[in-house]
């Protein structure tokens, strides 16, 4: 079914761009034009012995340049929910060790799950007005 | 909907920024939704930089004296010094041109007051988002209520969507949740230990959790002066968690902050 595939497709490579987004932070949002948008996908279903069906899906993006180097992602989807998220290629021209690896891999799992505030640095009333605006865009 | 049953949700702008109230109670909120308004415009009149004729503005001006003000005034200076000493001067209220600005602590103390103000009333079941820092009643019961999203540096007007991260604060301690950063205003705060207090640059983002939402804003902003070494004294800190954003987009915390991200 080339629509479904093309549908899988499409939310990997989002997946794999918002994932991309979480660990290259504002760089590649900054810097839109240095940013390659492609990438790969595959999809495979198992039959567990209970007899539920297993979906798995992984994507592989495109080398995203940005300004402090190269990240390349492959992410591992188990019926809907990210499983693993791994950097084929990570490099970083001035950072520094992970300390904390799993705590940035379990921040990038919990990303794009539902809350009922959002916390960020203090924004001013036009901001604030500006973002409601493209939300309600989105909808209509 | 059930008979006498409320589900109130108000947006009050003040301050510059937003305020939200989301809840629900048994009692006519509209009242007490205005009178937690109230007290939020109140302390905007008597601390805010930007209005000339506020105290505040008064004081950095020399046209009066701490004393001759409302006791407010003494009370939130004494509040600013104590947050100083606690977080060993990473917070301070004194600017670079040593004028007193409360600012740091202005938003989330009058955000505490407006719940108060609820609370007191006999609602109970309800959150606050001001600004951006959240404050989480007891008796939430929103499906949604105990889980916050952490926006990534990046203004809401650019990125509405850009979440880091998500944090559920169900079964914990935590109560408030706060994060500075230059995504919004700028290189606003600046490092009371820096040659002439130069603005802090060392991180793009702060968030910081703790029991109450004062607490956390007082350590976010603090954190944020200091840079990335204020993990090791987070770590320290009893009862607050964090997590920063680097200049290169890396991301680091506290030990503890994994145990509340939302999975």
């Amino acid at each position: 079914m080339p629509s479904s595939r093309k549908f899988i497709t499409s939310t990997i490579l989002f997946t794999a761009l918002s994932v991309g987004g979480a660990v290259l932070i504002n760089d590649f949002v900054l810097n839109p034009e240095k940013a390659i948008v492609a990438g790969t996908a595959s999809h495979s279903t198992g039959s567990a012995g209970t007899g539920t069906t297993t979906k798995t899906l992984t994507g592989t993006s495109d080398a995203i340049q940005y300004i402090y180097g190269t990240i390349q992602l492959k992410v591992t989807q188990v019926n809907g929910k990210i499983t693993a998220i791994e950097e084929l290629t990570a490099q970083a021209t001035n950072g520094r060790e992970q300390a904390f690896p799993t705590l940035k891999s379990a921040a990038i799992q919990a990303n794009g799950s539902n809350f009922g505030n959002l916390s960020g640095a203090t924004y001013t009333t036009d901001a604030y007005k500006k973002a409601l605006d493209s939300a309600l865009a989105k909808l209509g | 909907m059930i008979s006498g049953f409320h589900q109130f949700e108000h947006t009050e702008l003040c301050m510059g920024t937003v305020f939200k109230f989301q809840g629900r109670s048994s009692l006519p909120h509209g009242p007490h939704i205005s009178a937690a308004c109230d007290v939020l415009h109140d302390a905007d009149r008597m601390f805010s930089t930007y209005k000339p004729e506020s105290p505040i503005s008064r004081l950095a001006k020399g046209e009066t004296r701490v004393a001759d003000e409302d006791p407010l005034i003494s009370q939130i200076w004494d509040e600013c010094l104590e947050w100083e000493r606690v977080t060993d001067g990473w917070f301070s209220a004194f600017t670079p041109q040593n004028t007193f600005d409360p600012s740091g602590l202005v938003k989330t103390w009058a955000a505490q007051r407006a719940a108060n103000v609820l609370l007191e009333a006999g609602i109970f079941d309800f959150t606050m988002n001001a600004g951006g820092d959240i404050l989480i009643a007891d008796d939430a019961s929103g499906e949604l209520d105990w889980r916050i999203g952490v926006h990534q540096p990046i203004s809401i007007a650019e990125a509405p969507d850009a979440i880091l991260t998500v944090v559920d604060l169900k079964g914990t301690e935590f109560r408030g949740f706060a994060t500075s950063g230059s995504a919004e205003r700028g290189l606003h705060i600046w490092n009371p230990k820096a040659s002439g207090k130069a603005p802090a640059e060392d991180l793009l983002q702060v968030s910081v959790v703790a029991r109450d939402i004062v607490t956390a804003d007082v350590w976010a902003t603090a954190a944020f002066a200091e840079g990335p070494a204020c993990l090791r004294r987070l770590e320290k800190t009893d009862g607050v968690e964090a997590i920063i954003v680097l200049p290169n987009g890396e991301i680091d915390g506290t030990s503890g902050f994994a145990k509340i991200l939302a999975l």
